[in-house]
């Protein structure tokens, strides 16, 4: 479990070792601080309010020892031996957006917090809408006719059976799949930030449209990712 | 009366020849599974642009395999002339006799599993036994619509290259694609020779989004409708669907549209009586 001295962030103390936990924790969780150098930067406060984002309607900027955003940062942040297959169970759909990047492959997620704070700086409202799903209920959506594969890239999972999802659906909260997503610019902005990073947007796939997908790798790893998660 | 005859003229001209015929099949290769056989028959294929693969059911037989036939010939004679010449590529060979079964895909000529389903990788993840076997729907006025099956080398495809292909067959020699990759086509709503289905076109949550298409009586197509499903014609003119809509909970909303009218119908067919 992790220590802070004191606050961290907007107006905060800011002592450097604080900082360095604060911004250790934070790239565990995805999130791109800058260099943990200790020093409380532009860098590391937008981190802050990123992931402030993901559980507060307000994100302040600032970390205090004890309260919520601090509880959040520490509880989950550590590696662990022994897996809690527990925590990951019911319908990830309805995660929070904190646990739905915690469920994403580790290079994509800090892929994925920039394509958020990037559509954010564009005016949209994003949020993950799938990180991790089950294979299990990847199978139930595939037998009832609402899904054309038994195995995505939104199942992979290490070999302990924690997520690991080399993809990530996008929506923008206010139009989900409707056609405001279209008609207000999301899904090409979705795009334009998802292939900035290297990512493969479902947008493009003309056979079969995902518009709010971003993935990791091309869709000719599919193979080597079933295998790599030991399915 | 004579509306009568024209109405029988209009509906015997457009029914389907897919009758009860005796065919002698010249088999090379046989298989239960249709991945195995498109991959052994893959180097006979090439030699004989002229085979198909046939499902013994459509024989009329009720233990079904696949076979590749070299020839389906229409007598005895044809057929053992026809195997002397298999056998120089396929030694074991041989001649089977079948009562093809009306409707199918036997009667049409079309093969029940593509060629380019050899091409499948072996490495593919989300191919099924299904998505390599090719289906019929007889429809009402006779004529018969054919989901061919089919792999599309495309890279980093979302399907791995799954395609099915969309054909309105009259006869085993007058047929048309009505979509060249129609995923999933659903149920066949057909007036006055008009035919309208839905394909998958998008993903949204957990649900899958689909286009209705629409068809005149030639092949022609008149429509499509963009996120419905379930297309059902109100008249010639106008036809219903069920729009589709996903919001940010996720949840699919199904909403009852109808469409702009369609053009008329061609008066030669104006008096052809809805199936």
């Amino acid at each position: 479990m992790s220590v802070l001295q004191a606050s961290v962030g907007v107006k905060g103390k800011n002592l450097e070792d604080d900082v360095q936990t604060v911004q250790s924790l934070l790239k565990s969780k995805g999130y791109d601080p800058g260099p943990v150098d200790g020093v409380c930067g532009p860098d590391t406060i937008a981190a802050i309010r990123t992931f402030q984002a993901t559980f507060l309607a307000r994100p302040d900027g600032l970390i205090e020892p004890g309260r919520k955003t601090w509880v959040r940062l520490s509880s989950s942040g550590g590696a662990s031996t022994t897996p809690d297959l527990t925590q990951w169970s019911g319908d990830s759909a309805k995660w929070t957006q904190e646990k739905k990047l915690q469920s994403l492959h580790p290079e994509l997620r800090p892929k994925v917090v920039a394509v958020l704070r990037a559509l954010e700086q564009r005016g949209f409202q994003p949020k993950i809408y799938y990180g991790w799903r089950s294979v299990a209920v990847q199978l139930q959506l595939y037998f009832q006719g609402n899904s054309k594969v038994k195995f995505s890239f939104h199942n992979a999972q290490k070999p302990n059976g924690t997520p690991n999802s080399y993809a990530a659906d996008i929506i923008d909260s206010r139009f989900g799949w409707s056609p405001g997503a279209e008609q207000s610019g999301f899904w090409k902005a979705l795009g334009e930030e998802a292939k900035a990073r290297n990512l493969t947007w479902g947008g493009d796939w003309v056979s079969f449209r995902d518009w709010a997908h971003v993935q990791l790798v091309p869709n000719s790893e599919l193979a080597r990712v079933k295998q790599e998660s030991g399915l | 009366m004579i509306k009568t005859a024209v109405i029988a003229v209009l509906v015997f001209s457009a029914a389907l020849p897919a009758r009860a015929e005796r065919l002698w099949l010249v088999i090379g290769a046989s298989d239960p599974s249709a991945a195995a056989l498109a991959r052994k028959t893959k180097t006979l294929a090439l030699d004989t642009p002229d085979s198909l693969v046939v499902q013994t059911s459509d024989c009329g037989d009720k233990k079904n395999f696949y076979a590749w036939v070299a020839e389906a010939a229409t007598s005895p004679e044809a057929a053992h002339a026809a195997l002397r010449r298999v056998r120089t590529a396929a030694r074991d060979a041989y001649v089977k006799r079948c009562d093809t079964q009306p409707g199918t895909l036997l009667a049409l000529r079309i093969t029940a599993v593509d060629a380019s389903i050899a091409d499948v990788p072996e490495t593919a993840v989300n191919w099924q036994e299904n998505d390599r076997i090719s289906t019929v729907r007889p429809l009402p006025d006779g004529r018969a619509i054919v989901i061919a099956r089919y792999f599309a080398k495309v890279k980093d495809d979302p399907l791995e290259g799954r395609r099915e292909r969309v054909i309105l067959a009259e006869s085993s020699d007058k047929r048309r694609v009505l979509e060249e990759n129609c995923p999933s086509p659903g149920r066949v709503a057909m007036r006055h020779g008009r035919v309208a289905f839905h394909c998958v076109r998008e993903e949204a949550a957990d649900n899958l989004i689909h286009n209705v298409v629409v068809f005149d009586t030639t092949g022609e197509k008149l429509a499509e409708i963009k996120r419905c499903r379930n297309p059902k014609w109100l008249n010639e003119l106008v036809i219903e669907c069920e729009e589709e809509s996903v919001g940010p909970d996720g949840q699919l909303k199904l909403r009852t549209i109808r469409s702009s009218p369609l053009p008329p119908l061609p008066s030669a067919t104006s008096s052809h009586q809805a199936p």
